[in-house]
């Protein structure tokens, strides 16, 4: 699937989602945001990252 | 000289030769604060019986040679996140109306322990993310003094304190200070401990400092570093000595981020490159360094990392009292509910992999730089784009900004430096150099 089409898919399910939890007015007012984020999971899911890569949770150097 | 002019290091030196007694420099700074936060609105609650009480004290121990640490008598304010015991701490909230913690942040009782008196709190945005603070820019009231520290920013600008807490994590502690034409430090994550501080993004939230000049950042930080078993993500990492570092000052190896000089305006490319030419006139040695591709991802990794805590964070509260948050706030705790787990994760990933692949860049050089922010303060309550100081709060990175200039319409611009994990000293030495080559900023007039 293409970015675009990538993006699209995350704005209905976040959109789905929001409208389960908080309501459909709410998921409606909600819509810029939907975008949004749609925009950072898309960007997200598209980078090429190191299949080694672990989280970080709390970021220490060695003392 | 008005005492309120006083930074905190003349100030502590004033008070230690018994020059300055503690109980006038507060008396200064009330009047100060009671002439012109009218017009500024830096401040949410001045503790103005507290701190009369404290200097009283820190008078009476100087006049018997008594000194509890390098601030004795010297004043600072602390964003209204800080807890602080026996103060109403709202975080700029109603859902936090007329909450009063019984103790103090780490960070404030360290100051405390040093002998600096807490002169009040200082407005915030909501839980420190976008729905403005009351407070206005010295520099022209119009503008944004920039936030989630706003009234941090304001404050030490309009000369009401010398020094002041605030918080980063997206943009909120180094951006407001370049508004305001400061010096704003985010240290590395876990130097300062985030315990008694209301959190916004667990694994994002960094204490910093605002002040007028880098030793005073300095000073301060060597108080307020180091490991607090009350808080997990506090580094052992040994503090170092930053007010010695001052002595070694020297022009550093610059590696200069392109990127961001392509998004500034015009006016802020201009000023930032004549900056960088009195710099490089004085010594330093300037050359264009390269960031590596994951940087495409970290705005978005950013904030699904800090939508995601938010949520998590403000879950029970919210639960009980979503009406009475504002707009914004409210938004990104209702994002970070729906956005799935395994975005979450994968965002962390990202963060980790962007900082591993920061490590060459930040060996080669004493310090990265880029203008601080794109645009100088804008007009209206909206607080400013922080993109210029994110990637460096995701990756837990120290950054520093220093005043570098003044637009054509009078408002401050600064160079903002990045440095290795823990490297707050070569940093701060970095800054003093550039501040001693760029001059400080003059005070706003007001």
């Amino acid at each position: 699937m293409d970015r675009e089409g990538l993006r699209a898919e995350y704005a209905a399910c976040l959109r789905a989602a929001a409208e389960r939890r908080f309501g459909a007015a709410r998921a409606q007012d909600l819509a810029q945001t939907i975008e949004d984020a749609a925009g950072w999971l898309t960007e997200i899911a598209s980078f090429p990252l190191g299949t080694e890569e672990l989280p970080a949770f709390y970021l220490e150097a060695e003392p | 000289m008005s005492l309120h002019t006083l930074d905190a290091i003349d100030a502590a030196r004033a008070i230690r030769e018994k020059v300055l007694s503690p109980v006038d420099l507060i008396e200064a700074l009330l009047e100060r604060i009671e002439r012109i936060d009218g017009r500024i609105q830096a401040w949410a609650l001045v503790d103005r019986e507290g701190a009369r009480r404290a200097a009283r004290q820190a008078a009476d121990e100087a006049a018997r040679g008594t000194f509890r640490g390098v601030l004795h008598g010297v004043p600072f304010g602390a964003k209204d996140i800080f807890y602080s015991a026996g103060l109403r701490t709202e975080a700029g909230s109603k859902t936090m109306a007329g909450f009063v913690p019984d103790y103090d942040a780490t960070s404030v009782a360290r100051l405390k322990a040093a002998g600096a008196i807490l002169l009040g709190k200082l407005h915030t945005t909501e839980f420190a993310t976008t729905d403005p603070a009351p407070t206005r820019n010295p520099w022209n009231l119009v503008c944004t003094p920039g936030g989630s520290s706003s009234g941090s920013a304001a404050a030490v600008a309009a000369r009401m304190v010398p020094l002041a807490f605030g918080t980063q994590t997206i943009g909120s502690n180094v951006r407001p200070a370049s508004y305001c034409g400061l010096v704003g430090l985010k240290p590395t994550f876990g130097r300062i401990s985030t315990r008694g501080v209301i959190p916004l993004s667990y694994t994002q939230d960094h204490v910093g400092l605002i002040a007028r000049c880098v030793e005073d950042i300095a000073l301060a930080l060597s108080v307020a570093a180091g490991r607090d078993p009350g808080d997990a993500s506090s580094s052992r990492v040994p503090v170092g000595d930053y007010v010695a570092a001052l002595t070694r000052r020297r022009a550093p190896r610059v590696g200069l981020l392109r990127e961001f000089f392509e998004r500034a305006t015009p006016e802020v490319t201009d000023v930032t490159g004549q900056a960088i030419n009195r710099l490089a006139r004085g010594g330093a040695d300037i050359e264009e360094a390269k960031l590596p591709p994951t940087f495409r991802a970290v705005a978005a990794a950013a904030y699904v990392i800090t939508r995601s805590e938010t949520a998590s964070v403000h879950a029970e509260r919210f639960a009980l009292k979503a009406d009475l948050y504002r707009p914004g706030i409210r938004s990104s705790i209702e994002m970070g509910m729906v956005i799935p787990g395994d975005f979450y994760v994968r965002a962390l990933r990202i963060r980790r992999q962007f900082r591993r692949e920061m490590g060459p860049l930040l060996e080669r050089y004493d310090v990265l730089l880029t203008p601080t922010t794109p645009t100088p303060a804008p007009e209206g309550m909206a607080t400013g784009d922080a993109s210029f100081q994110l990637p460096w709060s995701i990756s837990g990175l120290p950054s520093i900004t220093v005043p570098c200039g003044l637009t054509n319409s009078g408002l401050p611009l600064g160079v903002q430096l990045i440095s290795g994990p823990f490297t707050e000293a070569p940093l701060l030495s970095a800054a003093a150099w550039c501040e001693d080559i760029l001059g400080r900023a003059s005070a706003p007039s007001l």
